[in-house]
Formats: C-alpha cells, structure tokens, sequence
C-alpha cells in the first residue's frame, strides 16, 4: 500500500519525467517554425477582399488587375525542420511545404505546387523572420490562386 | 427605337458605308421621314466621335506626361566599342580624354556606399521578404516581383 | 520628306530619320493602341516596341502597303497578343484600372456653354468611357479600327482574320453596348 504522499510524489515524478521527455524531443528534433499559408481566389468579380486577407491585399493588391480577393483557407502549422507538410489546394493541387533551417536571418522553405501526379511549380526561398511571400497563379475558376505563406521562429 | 423598316444593325452598316447601292439609297430616302432611324443614325455616330476624341486627348496626355520616345540607332560611321561610343557622344573630343572620365566614374561606382547596401545618407537598402533560391516552374514562365512599398516579394508563374 | 524618302534614310541608319518617324507616328499610335488596350503603360510600351522594332527591321520593308499600314498592323498585333501574355495580370505603376478614368475636359467644341448642357456633355463623355471599358476586347478592337482608322469591313476582316460578317455584328454590338449605357445616364 502506497501512502497518499508517496502517489503524490510518484505522480509528480512521472509528470516531470513525460515532461522532459516531450522537451527532450523537441530539443532533438530541432527548430520548429510556425507556418501559416493562406490560400485566395483572385478574379474579376464585383470588388470585394475577404477580411481575413485585408492585410495581405493592402500589400499586393496593387500588383494585380483582380477586383475580388476571397479567402479559401488559412492554416497555421508548427513545422519541425525537415518535415514536409503537405496541403491540399484548390482543383485537386497539393502545396508541399517544408521548412530547412536558418540561413542567417531568413527561414529556409522548400515549396512545390503539384497535382499529386506531376509538378507545376517548385521553389526554395529565405524568407525572413515575421515576413510572407505569395505564389500565383495557378488558375482557378475564372480567375487564379495566390498562395501566401508566413514564416515565424524565435 | 427604330421603325421595323430598317434595323439598328443596318443602321450601323450604313454609318460605315457597308450597305449595297440599293439599300444605301432606300435608308437615305427613308431617313428623311423617319425621326427615330434618325435619331439611331446620330447616337451612333455621336459615340463613334465621343470616343475617338477620348482616345486623341489620351494620346495627348500620355506623350505629354511620359518621357519622349527616343530610338537610338546603330551609327555606322563610327568605329565599334569604347571610342565609338564617346566619339558617337562627344564628338571632336579626344578619345583620351573620354576614356579618363569613364574610368572615374567606374572608380566612383566601384567606391560609392550604396553597392554596400547603404544609400549615401546612412540608411540601410530594405531587402524583400524572401528571396528566392531556386524556382522551376516546370516550362511555364515565372516572374519574380518586390513590391516598392513593403518589399513584399511575389513569385509568379503562368501555368500552362 | 516624303515617305519613300524617310523610308530610305532609315534604311541607311540615320538618326534623324528615327526622331523624324516617332514624331509623325507616335500620336496616332498611341491613340489606337489605348483605343484597344485602354491601358495608358501598355499602350506607351507597345508603341515604343513597334517604332524599335520597325527601325530595327526596316530591311524587311518592301513598300507595297505605306508606312502607317505598316505600322497599324504592327501595333494592332502587339496589342492583342499583349492580352496573351501573363504580365498583362499585373499593374506596374499601381494606378488603378483606368477604365472608368476620365480624361481632363479638353473639349473645344463648344455649342452651349450653360451648366446643364456642360453637365450633359460630361455625363455622355463618362457613358461612352464607362461603356467602352466594358467591351469585350474582340468588339472593341473591330469597333477601334472602324470607328478611328474608317477602314473597311472587308479591310478591318483580313487584319483581324475573320469573316466580313463578324465585323459587322461586332461594331454594332459595340455601338448597341455604348448606346444603351448612354440611354440609361
């Protein structure tokens, strides 16, 4: 027979030793990069952007000849470095996203846009700290995707 | 509104003298007496004008606001390379002379701070968001872009 | 200077005959090219592309249709395959889509000048700007080269590669589009 003191203690060795185990991991698997990749209709319908993507527009809205930004999805991720994520898109596309590490400041992604079958895009970019950059188009309805992918680490 | 005699379509036709003979004379007899064929025939032609001068005075605008059009072509009666250029520049100066003030200014280049990502008042060049090491988009074509407020760095491919 | 005479010092390489060919054609070019496009930075690249490009292939000039014709073509070409081409999805300067843009009043035409007639005048101005911005660009590249250039139907039918026929519907659908945007100001 255990005493109520000696559980408590058991308890809270077992809790501290799952918890330095989960950090043991984490330290050993390395950085891990918060992710966040939003997809967005673009076409030439009635003027209108999506409240989600106000921010993202305001910066490459001008860029573009579309009225009608909507937002398909927003997803944030915590991506260890090394591991592929893989996303569906829009028309049966897959954004693979996989973070590489540091260079310098900038995270290191590599990006590839594919049907599952065969690729259509591919790139390795830096992105730095806290910023985003945005992909397009593959077509989409009457319009196009863009895909803005945000990186963050500490 | 027209009369059923003659459609707005051969009223358009007849604006641009595309009927025949025949129907040519029936529609300017017929148009004599007929107010709303009329009236077709003048906002026609209204819109035709109202858009042309719209288009003149862009014309205009656009050659007096843009920098003027300068094609420089190829002298052939001057010798190719460095000296050309300055004899094609400054003609009658000795091509010593120009060359000297080509080579201060590649020295100025070479020294100037902003090569260093510093403009000449001290402040730093902003770099783009992301920078892009590889990119294959599979024999599309793709465009790099920075855009001039936030440096937001946009990848772009036309997929085919 | 005539044009045999221009088309002959261009083909020698003189400057001047350059400067002379952009001063007589970049206007008019301009205005086709922004009748189509209705882009003011498109239809400045365009047109400096056709005048580089004519003084660069001058060689290949026979003569057997004039200058302008020779340029028109050029110009209308470029114009269409610009919408072929992916950079057309992009603004480079920023300035909104110019569609609706007026351009400053610089009508001299004066009938009467009281307010209500003025106002009428602006009113049918923005209709014609409003309406043409929303034809589709096959109509208004039909519709450009009858109502600026007054080619033919059969002409306006060989330069674009369709049939007399489809000329014809499309100015009239441009017309009809424009006259019923005007009818409902």
């Amino acid at each position: 027979m255990i005493s109520a003191c000696a559980s408590r203690i058991l308890k809270g060795s077992l809790a501290g030793l799952v918890l330095t185990m989960a950090l043991y991991s984490l330290v050993w698997a390395g950085p891990v990069y918060q992710t966040r990749v939003r997809v967005v209709s673009a076409d030439n319908g009635p003027a209108r952007t999506d409240p989600g993507i106000q921010d993202m527009i305001k910066e490459i809205g001008p860029v573009f000849k579309y009225t009608r930004f909507r937002l398909l999805s927003d997803k944030t991720m915590l991506l260890p470095q090394g591991q592929k994520k893989v996303m569906p898109l829009p028309e049966a596309r897959r954004l693979t996203i996989t973070p590489q590490g540091m260079q310098n400041t900038r995270i290191l992604y590599h990006l590839r846009v594919d049907t599952g079958k065969s690729p259509i895009f591919e790139t390795n970019v830096g992105l730095k700290n806290n910023t985003s950059i945005t992909i397009g188009g593959p077509k989409l309805q009457t319009g196009v995707m863009l895909i803005n992918i945000q990186g963050h680490t500490r | 509104m027209t009369c059923q005699k003659f459609s707005k379509e051969m009223i358009s036709r007849f604006v641009d003298n595309e009927l025949d003979e025949t129907e040519h004379n029936a529609f300017i007899r017929h148009k004599a007496q007929c107010p709303d064929c009329c009236a077709v025939e003048a906002q026609f032609r209204q819109t035709d004008h109202i858009f042309e001068k719209q288009a003149e005075a862009m014309a205009e605008k656009l050659l007096k606001d843009a920098p003027e059009i300068f094609i420089k072509i190829k002298d052939r009666g001057h010798p190719p390379g460095i000296r050309g250029i300055i004899q094609r520049k400054v003609p009658g100066t000795p091509a010593i002379l120009g060359m000297l003030s080509i080579a201060v200014v590649a020295i100025i280049m070479t020294l100037a701070p902003w090569r260093h990502g510093t403009l000449p008042t001290g402040g730093v060049v902003p770099s783009p968001s992301a920078v892009v090491n590889s990119v294959d988009a599979y024999g599309s074509s793709v465009m790099i872009l920075e855009t001039a407020e936030t440096h937001h760095t946009i990848i772009w491919f036309s997929e085919t | 200077m005539d044009e045999e005479d221009l088309i002959r010092r261009l083909k020698q390489g003189q400057q001047w005959s350059c400067n002379v060919l952009v001063a007589l054609y970049e206007e008019r070019l301009l205005k086709l090219a922004w009748g189509i496009t209705l882009d003011r930075e498109e239809s400045m690249e365009i047109v400096q592309d056709v005048l580089f490009t004519a003084i660069k292939k001058i060689d290949s000039f026979r003569g057997e249709s004039g200058l302008w014709t020779w340029l028109r073509k050029m110009t209308i070409n470029a114009c269409l395959n610009w919408k072929r081409k992916w950079k057309r999805r992009f603004r480079w300067h920023h300035t909104p889509l110019e569609s609706h843009t007026m351009i400053a009043d610089q009508d001299t035409e004066k009938q009467e000048n009281t307010p209500e007639s003025l106002l009428q005048e602006k009113q049918k101005k923005r209709a014609v700007s409003d309406a043409v911005a929303r034809l589709p660009e096959d109509v208004r590249v039909a519709f450009v080269l009858c109502a600026f250039e007054g080619l033919s139907y059969q002409e306006i039918a060989q330069i674009l590669g369709i049939k007399k026929g489809t000329v014809s519907s499309r100015v009239f659908r441009a017309r009809q589009i424009i006259s019923r945007t005007m009818e409902k100001d």
